[in-house]
Order: structure tokens, then sequence, then C-alpha cells
């Protein structure tokens, strides 16, 4: 017999080295503690959605107000710095990024949708732009953690001059492009949550916190046809995180277990549908949710027409 | 801390054995200007790039290194994401003992180095830069390049029975005979014409192609051009990339105002722009990729350190050109305006893998063949690999299985894995690899041996096998979907017949699958019925994406998903549904082909031209190229299975146990090295114009080379199994004569 041509022979066991997987805060670990079913699916094996529509917003949002940050830092070309962008120019930037979506099947659901999209960013514009553009230090911010058993990574949507006492410590800003949920509203929780976790993260790179962080709410900005546009910041559009170290430290621990439990169900290659549902908006776009056991009858089957 | 300093943390620590060669120390403190480093296999190269980037990035007042390296000055390539991962791992476990021992230094921010994969970097930083002409596009894998080509590029859109017939026999060499043959009465079908092109226009950009010379040289070679420009002016519309236009936009990025400061610094103030480049796996690269890296260390000193083994050079079939890593030194001359004596050379011989008889054998292997000796073949002057790992014995580390027949040796090599799994010479099936030239599962390939493992109760693991349609869940669900959009097939084609294959395995396994499970088979009448209740010309209120989903909730497809690889493959299903429908459809920039809609004239059916384009276009690309199964990025083999592997997937990696087949392959010369005769007609830069042997003599060094790579990934013992007359027949992985194999192997 072949082999026992290596019976005096013994391998010496090794361990090849295992590469520690890298989570991004929002889609990872944000995705996760939202749902871990369709984390699972659409986040772990790789599941493309069926629907584009619902990326349409948010993307529309956060690209066209890069945009305006960069064409009052003079980093569009023929367009000199410290110049705001006007309505018209809101709407080329509309233009050049919906093309782009179109372009890669991705469209708003419909003409109102749309609209509303142009019509909060100009309001943004209008109503921050002056005061905010001036102090951005920096768009799309990078921060990552290493951590023992995986790397953790985050982007900062703005990162800004303190508005009200020192200029040098900085405010971080995160856009939302959805009304803002209610106070004890776990979705809100879960954004105050990740402001904690970026604080942490930007003082492990620079050594100190944020002064504050500040949760934007665009869709609060918009005023149905017919009524006046907004001229002032309504309260309702901006949330405020002011750091606690019990604050930070509890977001912390809330994310290593987080984190755990995502690299466990990575061992197991299983991901069991949450005990108690998420809520209807996560699961109303969910592609999984017709055999959820999470919501088991509430979805009935559906047929192509 | 110096150097000294940063390898006495290093060597202190525990369980970790640093310890460096006189050659891997001489790596780690080569002062400046560029590198030419020669790692031959298993010689720790891995484990040298990451020391000397700790050293970039830790080490001052040294006689080497004067100040720290600032981390986003410093740009890193490998050849995998997994390869890129693995090198900051490992930066990161030293790391942790560096600030240990010097705290001071745990301000050096590691998350600002650029490492990646050349193509995720270009990526990252067109992104990050907002490079005007990155912006909003989509990188298009090669399915979606393929579609994109067939759909929008006009000479396969359309038949030209006057332009055409010249121009694809100026490319006959792009075609099998079976695909197709000058003087044939009809032209090359569309899905072969999108081949040809897509190789076509990747090599223009991989080679450094001048598209004015050639468009100066008139004929066909100007038809090439046009067609080449409006397939730019296509993906500019559509806002769409492919992986090579990805790297030429990079290096004009780099000419840009933006790009300038990227690579000079200035901006932010304290940002000193790229000072170090370091390339991993640089045998592989090609004269874009050159560039590029020429381009990022453009500023003198010219600190560019090239790490890579020409003997292991395998990829010449996707663009790759050995010539950059065998001249490198004329390449720094060309660009950098050094002169070649100047060129710090690095040989790192000592292998740490494998038996000293497996570094002997793989030394005459690849010098025993005149052809290794000619100008050109290998980097100048290279020493032989000399044995240094702890593994040592007396056992037939070189070795060959013979069997009488192609069945008798399969079983022969699946009792040989079984014996020494059984009987603990291994601690896991996974420390037996098998590596073929080709992995799919057909006769001549993996077929047999993936049975005979199977008989013996052993479990394959094989993804790369092309058999991604072959499996239950994924044929099911195309049978299904198929059973709902068109269930008499009244659309499909009746060329080229292996669509109507498919379409028919999978409605054949959906007909199986249906009556077994009712919910399955009520669902699809019902779909069907409502259709046909529903009016004329009416759109779907689902997309093709979503129905697959629908079907996916339903048993057996429900139950499936409990299974990781099953799920896998069918979330591989919806990324090319996802890709098919974000096509855009010409003259109609409002219209997702995911969209639905019933027939006007056709009751109850859907229209019959998406059909058809559904058929051509996605049945049509998977039974032209077929699709690897899934595999696990994470993990090399799942413990508990043996695995298959080609040459190509082998690099970089090792195993106790090495399993050599295809023993009578013979060299071929191919469309890529017609292509590298024909480009270099018309080059960009004409100083790198490579002075290359004969076609067939560069088949044969290729081949060399692959089975170099394959014999090199052996620790303890490599078998090369053989059956019938073939280890007579001197074909080249036998070595340079009839009689090499039988004096340099023992026989099992």
């Amino acid at each position: 017999m072949p082999w026992q041509n290596y019976q005096n022979l013994q391998v010496r066991p090794t361990h090849p080295p295992i590469v520690r997987p890298r989570f991004s805060l929002t889609s990872d670990i944000v995705g996760f503690r939202r749902c871990r079913r369709q984390y699972g699916y659409f986040g772990n094996d790789g599941f493309s959605p069926a629907h584009t529509v619902q990326i349409f917003y948010g993307t529309v949002i956060h690209q066209v107000l890069d945009r305006c940050h960069r064409h009052y830092s003079g980093l569009i070309s023929g367009i000199p710095p410290r110049t705001m962008p006007t309505d018209q120019e809101i709407d080329t930037y509309f233009g050049e990024v919906e093309r782009a979506m179109t372009a890669h099947g991705v469209r708003a659901i419909n003409q109102a949708v749309r609209q509303r999209a142009i019509d909060v960013l100009k309001a943004f514009n209008r109503i921050e732009g002056l005061q905010l553009y001036p102090r951005v230090v920096d768009t799309e911010y990078r921060l990552e953690a290493d951590r023992q058993q995986y790397v953790m990574r985050g982007v900062v949507d703005v990162l800004a001059d303190n508005a009200v006492a020192d200029p040098g410590q900085r405010e971080i800003w995160d856009y939302k492009g959805t009304n803002r949920p209610g106070g004890a509203d776990p979705v809100l929780q879960d954004y105050i949550w990740q402001m904690c976790v970026y604080a942490e993260l930007y003082r492990s790179k620079t050594g100190s916190y944020p002064a504050r962080a500040i949760l934007y709410f665009v869709n609060e900005l918009y005023t149905p046809p017919g009524q006046p546009l907004l001229q002032n910041r309504p309260p309702r559009a901006v949330y405020q995180v002011d750091f606690t170290p019990q604050l930070i430290q509890q977001a912390m621990q809330n994310f290593d277990q987080t984190a755990n439990d995502i690299l466990q169900c990575k061992t197991q290659q299983a991901w069991p549908a949450p005990a108690t549902s998420p809520d209807d908006a996560t699961c109303d776009i969910c592609d999984i949710r017709w055999n959820c056991p999470a919501r088991q009858g509430h979805y009935p089957p559906r047929y192509p027409i | 801390m110096n150097i000294p300093e940063l390898l006495n943390v290093l060597a202190a620590i525990p369980g970790r054995n640093v310890q460096l060669t006189p050659q891997q120390e001489a790596v780690i403190r080569h002062p400046d200007g560029p590198a030419w480093v020669l790692a031959g296999p298993g010689s720790g190269k891995t484990e040298v790039l990451t020391i000397l980037l700790l050293r970039l990035l830790y080490v001052e007042n040294d006689p080497v290194q004067a100040a720290m390296m600032p981390p986003e000055s410093i740009f890193i390539t490998t050849f995998t994401e997994k390869a890129a991962k693995n090198l900051e791992d490992r930066l990161s476990f030293y790391r942790l003992h560096i600030i240990q021992a010097y705290p001071q230094l745990a301000d050096v921010d590691i998350s600002k180095l650029r490492i990646g994969t050349l193509h995720g970097l270009c990526n990252d930083l067109l992104q990050e830069y907002r490079a005007p002409n990155y912006q909003n596009v989509r990188l298009m894998d090669e399915f979606e390049q393929a579609l994109f080509v067939y759909q929008n590029l006009s000479i396969v859109a359309n038949d030209d029975q006057v332009r055409d017939p010249g121009f694809w026999t100026h490319f006959q060499y792009l075609f099998t005979p079976r695909e197709w043959q000058p003087g044939r009465n009809h032209l090359p079908n569309k899905w072969s014409k999108t081949v040809a092109m897509v190789q076509l226009f990747n090599r223009i950009v991989d080679d450094r192609v001048d598209v004015r010379a050639m468009r100066q040289a008139a004929g066909q070679w100007q038809r090439l051009a046009d067609l080449y420009e409006e397939y730019i002016d296509l993906l500019a519309r559509h806002f769409r990339c492919d992986f090579s236009q990805l790297q030429l936009r990079f290096l004009d990025f780099l000419g840009s105002p933006l790009g300038v400061n990227y690579l000079q610094g200035g901006d932010p103030p304290d940002y000193q722009g790229i000072r170090h480049v370091l390339v991993d796996e640089y045998q592989d690269t090609n004269l874009v990729q050159e560039t590029i890296y020429m381009t990022l260390a453009g500023a003198a000193p010219h600190n560019l350190v090239v790490v890579g083994d020409d003997d292991q050079a395998m990829y010449r079939f996707r663009g790759g050109s050995v010539e950059c890593m065998v001249s490198f030194d004329q390449a720094c001359q060309a660009y950098l305006g050094i002169m070649p004596g100047v060129i710090q050379t690095y040989p790192m011989a000592t292998n740490f893998r494998s038996h000293p008889d497996i570094v002997q054998f793989c030394n005459d292997f690849v010098t025993g063949f005149p052809q290794m000796a000619q100008p050109g073949a290998r980097v100048p002057n290279k020493p032989n690999l000399v044995a240094g790992g702890g593994i040592n014995g007396n056992w037939p580390a070189v070795a060959t299985l013979h069997g009488r027949t192609a069945d008798d040796l399969a079983q022969r090599f699946a009792g040989c894995v079984r014996g020494l799994v059984d009987n603990n010479i291994v601690n896991d099936p996974s420390e037996c690899c098998l590596l073929l030239r080709s992995t799919r599962e057909t006769s001549n390939n993996a077929l047999k041996y993936v049975e005979a493992l199977r008989n013996v109760g052993l479990i394959p693991y094989n993804p790369r096998n092309r058999a991604f349609f072959e499996q239950e869940e994924t044929l099911g669900i195309l049978g299904a979907l198929i059973a709902i959009l068109d269930p008499n097939h009244a659309r499909l084609p009746p060329r080229p017949q292996e669509i109507g294959a498919l379409v028919n395995s999978a409605t054949q396994e959906f007909n199986r699958l249906a009556p077994l499970h009712q919910d399955l088979q009520n669902y699809v009448r019902t779909a069907r019925n409502r259709f046909a209740a529903a009016q004329p010309g009416a759109f779907l209120d689902a997309n093709l994406q979503e129905i697959f989903f629908y079907l996916m909730a339903l048993p057996p497809f429900d139950q499936w998903q409990q299974d990781p690889e099953r799920r896998i493959r069918m979330a591989k299903f919806t990324n090319l549904l996802e890709s098919y429908a974000s096509m855009p459809v010409p003259k109609h920039p409002n219209v997702s082909r995911g969209t639905l809609r019933l027939s006007r004239h056709d009751p109850g059916e859907i229209i019959g031209a998406w059909l058809q384009q559904f058929y051509y276009q996605f049945v049509g690309y998977i039974t032209r190229r077929g699709l690897d199964d899934v595999e696990d990025d994470e993990v090399i083999c799942p413990l508990g299975r043996v695995p298959i592997m080609t040459m190509h997937q082998s690099k970089g990696l090792e195993f106790p146990f090495v399993f050599v087949g295809h023993a009578n392959s013979a060299a071929n010369t191919g469309s890529a090295h017609e292509l590298e005769d024909a480009f270099a007609a018309f080059p960009i830069n004409p100083a790198r114009v490579f002075a290359r042997p004969a076609q067939t003599v560069r088949a044969e060094l290729d081949l060399i080379r692959q089975y170099f790579v394959a014999y090199s990934r052996a620790k303890y013992a490599v078998v090369l199994l053989h059956h019938g007359t073939q280890m007579s027949q001197g074909r080249i992985p036998c070595g340079a004569t009839r009689t090499w194999m039988r004096n340099h192997s023992l026989p099992l």
C-alpha cells in the first residue's frame, strides 16, 4: 500500500493563520443588532437585495451633501473656495448623482420621493450651509479599532470644528435620510450608541473625544407643497449626543458583545431570527421576510401578480 | 527604536521564533532606492515584508533610517485581499508587543497605511479623492463586463457581413476551432465575439498599448482602435468601469493635480506624499501596473521594493508579464533613470517549508530545462534554493504513484490518502492536497479522483469545479423560475445547444422536486393562473429578483438554507440576477431589466423579447463560461475534507502532502502569447518592449513554472500521479528528459 512508505512519519500539527474579520460599524454591527437573520443573509452570506429603491434616498442625500462640502471647499473644478452652492447647483449635483444611480439600476420609487430629496437638500443647504460648511474639517472621515479578534471600521460623514467652545475640539456629524425617531425608539438608541463608538475610535486615533455628535435627520426639513419654505432649523432635525465616560463605556461594552455574537454566528454558520421581532420598517423591506420565524404569519406568500 | 532594538523585541515574543537569516536581515536593512527581492518558495517573504514595514513605521535614529515614516506615506500591495488582511494582522500582532516595550510608539496610527490589492487601493483612493473620472462609477466584475459588452458594443450587437469577416479573421486565434474559424459561412456567435472583445480590451490596457499608434497602423488595427474608443465612451456614458480600466483611471488620477498632491504631499501641510512602495508577488504584475508602481515611486530616492519569484509566475493568460520581474532593473532605468547595476538585489533562497529532498528536486526541476537558461527567462544569477526548515527524515519525500489506467490511478490515490488519514500520519484529510491543471469534474480532470475519494469515505473540497449549476438547489430554483416565466420553453432559442441543455436540466430538476413539495407546486401553478387571469400587457408586481426570494421561502429551498454551502450558492445566484438586472437597456435608460411585463399579444405569457434576452444573455453566459462553486474566502480548506485545487489556486499555500496530477500535460501556445506579440508593435513606452522568446518556448516556460509552483507547495512529500506510459512521454511535468523523473523520485 502506498501510504505504508510513510508509516514512520507523523505530520506535526500546524494552525494556518486565521484572518480576523473586518467589521463595519454601520453595515455589520448596527445591521446585526437590527436583525441577525437579515444580517446573516445580506451582510455575511452576500445575498443581493431584490430592491434598490431603499438605497436611493440615503445615497443621494449623502452624495449631494458631500458635493456641497467640496463645493464650498473649492474642490470642485471651476468653483472658487468659500462659495455657497445655489439651488441651481444643487439641482445639477442631484442630476449627476441620479444619472449615475439610474445607470446602475437604482431609481427613486416615484417622482414624489425624488422631489422630496431635492427639497430637503436645498433646505439643508439654505439653513445649515453658511454655518456648517466653513467649519468642515474633513468628510468621509475614517476610523478604525484594532481588537484582538476583529478589526472594526467606521466612516464619519463630517468632522467639523466645534461651533460652541474650543475650536480645536471637533464635532462629528452624521446625516440620516429619515425623520427623527421618537426618544424611546430603539433605532434612535442605536444611533446614539453608534456615535459613542465613533467617539471612542476618534479618541484612540487623536487622543481626545470629540466635543459632541450631531445626528441630523434631513427629512425633518421637508415642507409639503404649498407651505412656506423653512428658513430655520426645526428642533426635531437635530439630536445632539453629549458624550460621558459612562455612556461611552456602556456603548463599547455593547459593541464588544455584538461583535462577539457575530463571531459566534460566523463560527456556527447560523443566523437565527431574533427572539423579539424587529420593527416593521426593517421587516417590510426585507426580502427574506416570507418565511421568517420571527414574523410567522405576518407576511403571507406573495405572487408575482 | 533602532533596528537591533526592533529585532530584539520581536525575538523576545514567546512562541514566535522571529530569527532572521542574514539574507532576510539584509532586506530589512535596505537603505533606500529600488530593491529587487527574489523570494523563493517558503522563504518567509510575508514575514520579511511585515518586519520591513515595522522598520519603516517604528525605527528612527538608525544608520539605515533616520526618522519614522508616516503610515499614510507607505503604499503596499498584495496579490489577494486575504494576503493583505494577513499582513495587517501580523502587523497588529507585532505592534502590540512593540508598544508594550516602547509605549510612546502607540501614537503611530497604522490604520492610515495603504495595504491591499492594487485594484482595491486604486478603487479606494479614486473614491476617497472623488476623482472626476470615477464618480458614482459601478465597478464591473467579469460577468458584468461580459454582459455589458454583449449588450452594447456595436460589433457584437450587429453583424456587418462586409467588414466583420476580415476583422475576426485578423484575430482568429481568439477562437477555438469549435467556436469559429475563418472560411465558415457565418460569423462567430455573440458570446464568442464578446469574450474575444473583452480579452482585446483588457489587454490593450494591461500591455500599455498606444491606441493612436494602433489606429495609424490602419486596417483591422484601426477598427480595433475605433471599437476600443466606442467601449470607453460606453463605459463613461453608463458610469461603469472594469478592472483593467480601473488601473488606467488611477494612472490618470496620478497625473491630475489631486494625484500629484497624493504623490508629493503638501495638502494638508503635514502630509509628505508617498515615500515607500512595497509590492508583493511582483512576478505576476503587468505593464500598466508596472507604470503605476514606477509613478508612485517617482520621487527620489525611489523607494520601491518589489518582492517575487519569476519561477512562480503563472498569470500570463490573464495579462501578467513575468518579464516585468525579470527586467525590473531595466524598468528602473526606463522610468526612474537609475542604472541597472545600481539596483540592490536581495535573494532569499532559504526554504523553510519543505523536506530537503523536495527542495533539491525543485532546484533540479526548474534548472534542468535548457529553456530556463535562455536570456530573459529568469532573473540573472539567481541562486538555488537551500533547505533550511525543520522537516527531515527518511521517507520518499519525492515520489511517484502509478496506475495502470486513469481509474486505477484515482483509486490508488484515494487509497493512499485514506491510509495516511487512518494511520494518523496526517492529522486531517485537509493536509493532503491534490493539484491539477483544471479541477472541472470531467473524466480527464477531477471527476475520477472525486469519485474515488468518495468511494473510500472521504469528502473532496473542490470549489473551482465550474459546477455551480450542477447542484440541486441552483438547478431547482432556476427550474422553478423558468416554470413561472416560460413553462413551455416557448422562447428557448434552439442554438446554442448549451442553453437548451441547461434549461432542460433545470426543468427536470424542478419537475423532480415539485411533486415532492406541494407548496412549491401549488405556488407555481397559482402564479401561472394569475398570469392567465391578468390584463394583457400588465406589469408584474415583482421583479425578477423578488420572484427568486419568493421561491426561496418555499420548500425544499427554505430547508436547504440550513446548510451554509447551499445558502451561499443561493446568495451567489442573487448576485448574478442583480448584475443582470442592473444592466442598462439600450435606448431605454429608464427601464430596469429586472422589471417583468405580460405580453399584449400572447395572453398569460411574459413578453417574448424579455425571455429571449434572459436565455441568451443570462443563461448564455453561464453556459458559455461555466461558474465555479462557492468557496470560503476565510479558510483554505474546511477540516475533514480533501482539497482539490488548481495550481493557480495553490499559489502562496502549503500542504504536508501534495499530489500532482496531469503528468502528461503539454505546453500549448494560446491567445495570450499571440496578443503579447501583436500588441508589442504599439507600445506606449518603447523602452519596455521585451525581447521575448518564441511563443512555443514561452508556453513551455509557463508550464515549467506552473509545475514548479505545484511541486514546491509540499512540506513532507510531493507525489506525482501518472498512469499508463505517461511518465516516459517526455512531457514537462516529468522533467527535462524522458528519464528525468525516474531518476529523481521513488515509486510508491
